[in-house]
């Protein structure tokens, strides 16, 4: 099934060719910018909370990567769950022999989302390159699971926020605020206080999607780090699925 | 005959809140919100056999939508049972989700910005069909409803009822034993309509699916229905034949008389009561079992060019059943 929501999704941006073509030079432009901000941050200083201007690349890159694949396999449908909602697609959903939250978080695939994810992998690759990161198939099998688990917190944060549509009929903004709130994760959390940054390992948890992946790839952190944040990332995705369920249970459906 | 589906005491209770106009109320509702509970459905009994084409009757707002929304499990009920095809709908069970379609008139399940084709093969997917039983179903389908040629437009640029016909066959490729429909007809123009009759009619027929129908259009309950329930402010107000229902609401004919030349109100007030009025033209409303009497009064006594004695029209019956339940 998930072949045909890929063909429909291409087929659906191909129908509107200019407009991934301007948003995708956009990104460029935005990812551009992204790094040459940091060029010139280090231009000033030669560390940031105790991080070399090659590993604050590599977090850059590393979230960017994250969110990039979160947009592409999740984003178009979830955070977009308000309308589907009070539009009533989500009826249209519940009616069939399928989860009704894999058609709604997987039914439009972005394909340009997906674009940018291997421009992303290519600097990396150039990053690696350039700054004799250490590199071997232990590194890059880790960075893989590293990435399954940014995303997967990615989803389970947005999904529960979204959720909170069946409730609470208009909250568009609440992907603004997350979308702000996660920018914040490109950031080396060490920059931080102390209690902002335990808040992003749990209650706001931003910290999975760059901060950790780099601490542990470049060896700020031991290796079974990893070990926290797949428990943590299994945790908050269960958490999100039984809300899911409930709020489904309660659902009392948009009127005709 | 087992009943296909069966519906006891069924409730619907919405919870939803009070708020007072202005801004101040606005920001005391943001605080403490008066709730309140509407009862959409009132504890609602029936059951349909296999192979029936029923009617939902009643006004906006009577909770035919939410019963048919508690029977395709979209929403959960307060109170009561139903079951359809064996199944409790709200369990949403796959087995159960693989049998039964639903087709609402104001929400669409095709892909808005994709040909129709997309959808189905989406649909194909979704109810795990084998290629031969999907491909005999889409040639059905699309040969009845004569859609062959639309597959290939994104469904944005159709008409509403060539749109409605792909939603039909949309619905109906995994060949469900029952189908719900919420006002299919609504917003179409009626050869349009007419089509989606004649097609629906025929498909109740020939593959006996079990069919409940709401609309706002009596065209579609009298073409297609033979049972009607009634529903009015939540609770059933008839179950039965739509002919019996005008049997026991309908104590009046109509009759619409032409003269050959001018004749005053005056005169035809004796008659009846006068409905419409135009000097050489008048229709009349008269008791049923005075009918006959009349009419040969009126034959005798006046000069008449033609005389028709007419039903009271359903719609109008309905209207009068509503208005007196309230």
């Amino acid at each position: 099934m998930y072949r045909v929501f890929i063909a429909n999704s291409f087929s659906y941006e191909a129908q509107y060719r200019a407009d991934t073509w301007i948003k995708l030079l956009t990104n460029f432009l935005w990812v551009g910018m992204l790094l040459l901000t940091i060029e010139i941050v280090f231009q000033f200083t030669s560390g940031l909370g105790g991080w070399s201007k090659e590993q604050v690349y590599l977090m850059t890159v590393f979230w960017i990567m994250a969110d990039e694949l979160f947009v592409a396999f999740f984003s178009p449908g979830l955070s977009n769950l308000s309308t589907t909602i009070s539009q009533g697609d989500l009826d249209v959903f519940l009616t069939k022999p399928v989860s009704a939250l894999f058609l709604v978080s997987c039914k439009l695939f972005l394909m340009r989302a997906f674009y940018r994810f291997v421009t992303q992998l290519l600097i990396l690759g150039f990053l690696v390159y350039q700054y004799d990161f250490a590199l071997s198939w232990w590194h890059a099998l880790v960075t893989g699971a590293l990435l399954i688990i940014a995303v997967s917190v990615d989803y389970s944060r947005v999904l529960i926020a979204n959720i909170f549509a069946f409730w609470f009929e208009r909250i568009e903004n609440v992907n603004d605020a997350i979308g702000m709130i996660s920018g914040i994760g490109r950031y080396p959390l060490d920059i931080f206080p102390r209690t902002i940054k335990i808040l992003t390992f749990t209650l706001v948890p931003i910290a999975f999607s760059a901060y950790v992946p780099t601490a542990t790839l470049t060896g700020k952190w031991p290796w079974y780090a990893i070990a926290y944040a797949f428990i943590f990332a299994a945790f908050l995705f269960t958490c999100a699925v039984l809300f899911w369920n409930y709020a489904v249970r309660r659902y009392s459906s948009a009127s005709s | 005959m087992q009943p296909i589906i069966n519906v006891k005491q069924l409730s619907k209770t919405y919870e939803y809140y009070r708020k007072q106009p202005g801004f101040l109320n606005s920001l005391r509702s943001l605080f403490h919100r008066e709730k309140l509970f509407a009862e959409a459905v009132k504890q609602v009994s029936f059951s349909i056999n296999e192979g029936e084409f029923v009617g939902f009757l009643g006004p906006n707002g009577a909770g035919k939508t939410t019963t048919l929304k508690m029977l395709s499990g979209i929403i959960q009920s307060s109170h009561g049972e139903a079951s359809v095809l064996g199944y409790t709908p709200w369990r949403r069970q796959n087995a159960f989700q693989k049998q039964f379609a639903l087709v609402m008139g104001q929400k669409s399940q095709l892909w808005w910005d994709l040909p129709a084709m997309e959808s189905f093969i989406l649909n194909k997917e979704i109810y795990e069909l084998p290629d031969t039983l999907f491909k005999d179903s889409l040639a059905e389908l699309t040969e009845v409803l004569e859609i062959k040629d639309i597959l290939d437009i994104p469904v944005r640029k159709l008409s509403l009822g060539q749109r409605m016909k792909c939603e039909l066959a949309a619905a109906l490729l995994h060949r469900p034993k029952v189908l719900f429909l919420d006002e299919p007809t609504i917003g179409l123009d009626v050869v349009s309509q007419q089509n989606i009759r004649e097609f629906l009619k025929r498909h109740n027929r020939e593959k006996k699916t079990t069919i409940i129908l709401t609309s706002h259009y009596m065209e579609d309950v009298e073409a297609l229905c033979e049972r009607v329930i009634i529903i009015n402010h939540g609770s059933l107000i008839y179950d039965g034949v739509l002919a019996e229902l005008l049997d026991r609401y309908v104590d009046r004919k109509i009759l619409e008389v032409t003269f050959t030349h001018k004749i005053s109100r005056s005169d035809l007030a004796t008659f009846g009561e006068i409905r419409e009025y135009a000097p050489e033209r008048v229709v009349l409303e008269v008791l049923k079992t005075d009918t006959k009497k009349i009419a040969m009064r009126i034959l005798a006594d006046l000069p008449v060019d033609d005389i028709l004695i007419n039903e009271v029209p359903v719609d109008e019956v309905i209207r009068k059943i509503f208005t007196a339940a309230k």
